[in-house]
C-alpha cells in the first residue's frame, strides 16, 4: 500500500496518517451511553480530518448493520408526515417525480399528470422501500455496477485493525459525517484529492474514498457531509454517530448544531492559525469542561502520538 | 500548499533538540530615555481631556516600535518626541514634573544617537555570521519592519532569503534552520509573532534578539488542546508531556553598563504595562485590512464583510466573507458610498460639501494661518499639532475627506470659518445646520452607517449585490489591473451612488480598537495607535 501527497512520489503510508486513520478508527467506535469531543492540533495545514474520516467510515465498514436500509422506510414515512414541497423521491425504476404521501394508512409514491401520462401511485412498503431514494441523495443500497469502488484499498488501509462487512460495500451509511472546512466545498475537495493512495489494484484519492455523495454521485455513499460554511448537510438521516469537522471554525459551528446535539465530535484544528482563533476554541472547551471530564483511555494504544500533534478527548460526566 | 504535511511531520521527527537563544541588549543611555518616556506617558495618560490620551498613545506606540523594531538611532527619534511642543508648551499643559521629564527625554533622544542602536549592532552580527554559514535562515518581522531589517545591509535581505511576516506566511513555510526575531515573544501588538512558532515549529534554533527588561507574554505558545488537558488535570500527564515539544532556553546578555555601575540596567516591561492598559479600555478585537499604500479598514470578529473576488465563478464572485477566514489577500472590499434620501438634493455630487469648506480653510491658511490657529485653538481645539493638523484638512479628498477626526471639533472648524446655508437655499427642507451636513457626508467616506439598523443595511447590500451581479463582466474587467476602482450606479435602479472595489493588500489580526474606530477607512498611521 503507498501514499503520495500533493502529487509528491509514491511512497509507504507515513506514520502521521496512519495515526490517524487509527485514530479515526477508535474514534467510530462510539460508546451510546457516553457522548464524547475530541480535539487534535496538528502542526500544519494538512488533510488530517479527511483522513481521520476515512478511519471512522473503514469501522462503520465493519459493521454489520452500518447501514441506513433499516431506518429507510422510517424515514420516508417522516418525510411524508412533513410534506415539505421540495422533496422528492426517485424510484428505480419508474424514476423521479414521485412525491411521498401517506393514504388509508399506507406510505404512496405519487406522481401527477405529466402530459398524456396518467397519474402514478406506487406503494412504499418494507420490501420495496429501498427501491427509493431522496432526490439528490444517494440509493440507500447499489443497484448492479454502483457499489464502492476501490474495495481493495479500503481492505489494505484497515488490514489487521478491522474487517469490512462484504454487503456494507453496497449500502449506504450515515454514521459519520464530515464537516468540511468553512472555506467551502470545494476547497474541502481539493484539500482531500491531494492525499493518493494505491496498491497493485489501483490508486485513487481521498476525496474519492470518502464516497462524499456530490464528488462520487454513481455509488452508494457510506459518509455524510455537513457544508460549515452554509450550514447545509447534503442528507438529513438523523443516523449520524460521529462528526469530524475540519478546521476551528467548522469544529465551534458543528458543536451548535442542533441535529448533532447526541453525536460524538472531533475537531481537527492547526497550530497554525492565529491567537483569536486559537482562543475561541480553548474558550469553548473551558465551557464543555462543565459537562465533560478529561478521558485519555480512548486515545491511548493507539501508537506513538506523530510529535507536533496534540489530542485532547472529553468525555460527558 | 506550499509544504506538505508529511515534510513538516518528517522534519518534526528527526530534529531532536530545539533551542530559544536570547540576546538581551541593554543600554544604560536608552534605558534613561526609555524611563523619561514611560514616565511622561503615564503622568499625560491621567489627564481626563481625550487630546492628552491621544497624545499617550502616540508615545506608547513611539516606545513600542523602538523595542520592537531595529530602527536607526537617528534624529527621528528626538523629533517624534519634539512633536509634544516646547518645554514652555508641555510645561503649560502638563505640569512642570512632565516638562522636567520631557527634557530629560529629549536630552537621553539627543544622546543615544552618539551611540547608535546597540540592537542594529548585534543583529547586524548575527545575520552576517549566519551568511557565513550553510544555514538556511528567516527572519519574522512586521511588513513594515522589513526596511529596517534590509537597511542593515547595503543590498536587500529579501533577494537572498524570504521574510515571514504573518501566520499564513509561517504556515506556507518550509522547514529552515534558524528563525531570527526581534523583541519579545507575544501573540498581539507590536511584534507579535503566531503561536506556533513555538508548537509547531519549522525549525530548530530561535534567535531572539530584545532589549532588557522585555519579557516574553505569559502562556506565549498556546494550544488549545495542551491548555485543556494541563487544566483539567491540575497537572501534564505524561501522554501530553509527549506530545508538546519542548525547548532549551539560553540567555546572552550583552550591552553597556552605563557609567557608575557595574550591573546591567534594570529595565521596565513597557509592552506589557501597554498591553494591560490597552486590554482595560473599552475596545474589541479587530482585524486589519489595508487596502490601497496608506489605508485599511479596522472590522471586528466575524464581520460580514461586502467582498468581490475575481476568481471564483460568477454566482460566488461577490458576497459576505469573514476577514482572515473567507475573506484573503487579493479579493476586493466593495465600499458602497450610496445616496441618502435624507440629503436628497442637497448631494449635488460627491464631495460637494467638502469642496466648499476645504476652499475656504485653504484661503484662511494661504492669508492669515497665525490669527485662523488661534481662533481654532480660543474655540476648543486643542489638538498639540493643531498646524499640521490644519494643513492635513486642507488636502484634498482622496479615498476618504481628511477632516477632524472629532465631530466637536468639526463642529468649530466650520463656525471659525463663518459657513453657513446660504439665504436663497435655506428653504424649508434644510434642518439641519450647514456643518452637520457636511459631517454626513465625511463621515460616509469613512464609512458610517447611512442607514440605522442592521436590517436595512442587509437589505441595502441584497440590492446592491443584485446590482452589481447584472454588471459583473464590467467588474471583472476593471478589477484585473489588480488595482482600487469604482463602479457607478447606472440611473434607474433601486440605489443611487459610486461603489468603491478596494483590493484587499493585507489582511492583519492583533488590533483592538473602539467602536468609534471600526468599519471605517482610515489612514494607516492612525489605526497603527490601535494594535494591540
Amino acid at each position: 500500500m503507498e501514499f503520495s501527497e500533493s502529487s509528491r512520489s509514491w511512497s509507504a503510508i507515513p506514520d502521521w496518517a496512519s495515526f490517524l486513520i487509527r485514530l479515526g478508527i477508535r474514534v467510530g467506535q462510539v460508546d451510546p451511553g457516553c457522548r464524547r469531543i475530541y480535539l487534535v492540533s496538528m502542526p500544519c495545514e494538512s488533510a488530517a480530518a479527511g483522513v481521520i474520516a476515512l478511519g471512522a467510515l473503514l469501522h462503520r465498514l465493519s459493521l454489520k448493520d452500518s447501514n441506513d436500509s433499516s431506518s429507510h422506510l422510517a424515514r420516508l414515512r417522516s418525510l411524508a408526515s412533513e410534506n415539505e414541497p421540495e422533496v422528492f423521491l426517485v424510484h428505480e425504476v419508474h424514476g423521479s417525480g414521485f412525491r411521498p404521501e401517506f393514504k388509508n394508512g399506507i406510505l404512496w409514491g405519487r406522481r401527477d399528470p405529466i402530459g398524456n401520462k396518467s397519474m402514478t401511485r406506487i406503494a412504499i412498503l418494507p420490501n420495496n422501500s429501498a427501491q427509493w431514494r431522496v432526490n439528490g441523495e444517494p440509493a440507500v443500497h447499489a443497484l448492479s455496477g454502483s457499489e464502492i469502488r476501490f474495495q481493495s484499498l479500503y481492505d489494505h488501509l484497515s488490514a489487521g485493525i478491522s474487517e469490512a462487512f462484504p454487503s456494507n460495500y453496497s449500502l449506504s451509511d450515515s454514521g459519520v459525517c464530515l464537516a468540511g472546512r468553512v472555506a467551502g466545498e470545494s476547497i474541502s475537495r481539493s484539500v482531500y484529492s491531494a492525499i493518493r493512495f494505491r496498491n497493485g489494484c489501483g490508486h485513487t484519492d481521498l476525496s474519492s474514498l470518502l464516497t462524499v455523495h456530490a464528488w462520487s454521485p454513481g455509488t452508494i455513499s457510506r459518509l455524510t457531509y455537513f457544508n460549515s460554511r452554509t450550514g447545509q448537510f447534503d442528507r438529513q438521516t438523523g443516523l449520524t454517530r460521529v462528526v469530524i469537522a475540519d478546521g476551528d471554525t467548522a469544529f465551534l459551528r458543528v458543536l451548535d448544531v442542533p441535529d448533532f446535539r447526541t453525536c460524538d465530535i472531533l475537531g481537527v484544528i492547526q497550530k497554525t492559525i492565529d491567537r483569536g482563533s486559537l482562543e475561541a476554541v480553548g474558550v469553548k472547551l473551558a465551557d464543555l469542561a462543565q459537562w465533560y471530564a478529561a478521558d485519555d483511555e480512548r486515545t491511548e494504544n493507539l501508537g506513538a502520538v506523530p510529535r507536533g500533534v496534540t489530542i485532547s478527548s472529553l468525555r460527558r460526566r | 500548499m506550499g509544504v506538505t504535511a508529511s515534510e513538516v511531520f518528517e522534519y518534526l521527527c528527526q530534529e531532536r533538540a530545539f533551542l530559544i537563544e536570547r540576546h538581551e541588549i541593554s543600554s544604560a543611555l536608552f534605558s534613561e530615555l526609555r524611563r523619561g518616556v514611560w514616565q511622561i506617558l503615564l503622568r499625560i495618560r491621567e489627564q481626563d481631556d481625550p487630546t492628552s490620551r491621544e497624545v499617550a498613545d502616540q508615545l506608547g506606540a513611539h516606545l513600542s516600535e523602538w523595542l520592537t523594531v531595529p530602527i536607526p538611532f537617528d534624529q527621528s527619534m528626538s523629533e517624534s518626541l519634539c512633536s509634544l511642543g516646547t518645554p514652555e508648551v508641555v510645561q503649560g499643559r502638563w505640569g512642570l514634573d512632565v516638562r522636567s521629564l520631557y527634557e530629560t527625554a529629549i536630552a537621553a533622544a539627543q544622546a543615544v544617537q552618539s551611540q547608535g542602536n546597540l540592537l542594529r549592532s548585534e543583529l547586524r552580527e548575527i545575520i552576517g555570521h549566519l551568511k557565513s554559514t550553510s544555514l538556511s535562515f528567516r527572519i519574522f518581522c512586521h511588513t513594515r519592519a522589513q526596511f529596517y531589517f534590509e537597511s542593515l545591509f547595503e543590498h536587500t535581505l529579501s533577494n537572498e532569503f524570504p521574510f515571514l511576516h504573518s501566520v499564513k506566511d509561517y504556515r506556507e513555510s518550509s522547514p529552515f534552520d534558524v528563525l531570527i526575531k526581534v523583541g519579545p515573544l507575544r501573540s498581539r501588538g507590536w511584534g507579535s509573532t503566531p503561536d506556533a512558532l513555538i508548537t509547531a515549529p519549522r525549525f530548530s534554533r530561535l534567535l531572539q534578539v530584545v532589549w532588557s527588561g522585555c519579557a516574553d507574554e505569559q502562556g506565549f505558545g498556546y494550544d488549545p488542546c495542551a491548555a485543556q488537558r494541563s487544566g483539567s488535570s491540575g497537572a501534564k500527564t505524561q501522554a501530553l508531556q509527549n506530545q508538546i515539544i519542548s525547548w532549551t532556553h539560553e540567555i546572552i546578555r550583552s550591552g553597556d553598563l552605563g557609567p557608575s555601575s557595574d550591573t546591567y540596567p534594570s529595565d521596565l516591561d513597557e509592552l506589557t504595562q501597554l498591553n494591560q492598559h490597552a486590554h482595560a479600555s473599552e475596545v474589541r478585537a479587530a482585524t486589519l485590512i489595508q487596502v490601497s499604500d496608506g489605508f485599511g479598514i479596522l472590522y471586528p470578529p466575524h464581520s460580514q464583510v461586502p467582498t468581490f473576488d475575481a476568481n471564483v465563478p460568477s454566482d460566488h464572485s461577490i458576497g459576505y466573507r469573514l476577514p482572515g477566514d473567507t475573506l484573503a489577500k487579493g479579493m476586493f472590499v466593495i465600499w458602497p458610498l450610496l445616496g441618502d434620501a435624507d440629503l436628497g438634493k442637497l448631494r449635488a455630487g460627491e464631495g460637494h460639501f467638502s469642496t466648499i469648506w476645504k476652499e475656504r480653510l485653504r484661503n484662511a491658511m494661504l492669508h492669515n494661518p497665525e490669527d485662523l490657529l488661534r481662533r481654532l485653538s480660543v474655540a476648543g481645539i486643542e489638538l498639540v499639532n493643531l498646524y499640521s493638523c490644519v494643513k492635513h484638512w486642507c488636502k484634498p479628498a482622496s479615498t476618504v475627506i481628511h477632516a477632524p477626526q472629532q465631530r466637536r471639533h468639526f463642529e468649530i472648524l466650520i463656525q471659525t470659518l463663518g459657513i453657513t446655508h446660504e439665504v436663497s437655499t435655506a428653504s424649508r427642507t434644510l434642518r439641519r445646520p450647514w456643518w452637520q451636513y457636511a459631517w454626513i457626508e465625511i463621515a460616509q467616506t469613512r464609512g458610517e452607517a447611512i442607514q440605522t439598523g442592521v436590517q436595512e443595511h442587509e437589505i441595502i447590500d441584497e440590492q446592491l449585490f443584485l446590482i452589481l451581479m447584472e454588471y459583473l463582466p464590467d467588474i471583472r474587467r476593471s478589477a484585473a489591473a489588480g488595482s482600487d476602482f469604482s463602479f457607478t450606479i447606472p440611473t434607474g435602479k433601486t440605489l443611487k451612488g459610486i461603489v468603491f472595489f478596494y483590493p484587499a493588500l493585507s489582511v492583519e489580526e492583533g488590533f483592538r480598537a473602539p467602536d468609534t474606530s471600526l468599519k471605517q477607512l482610515c489612514e494607516l498611521d492612525t489605526l497603527e495607535q490601535w494594535r494591540a
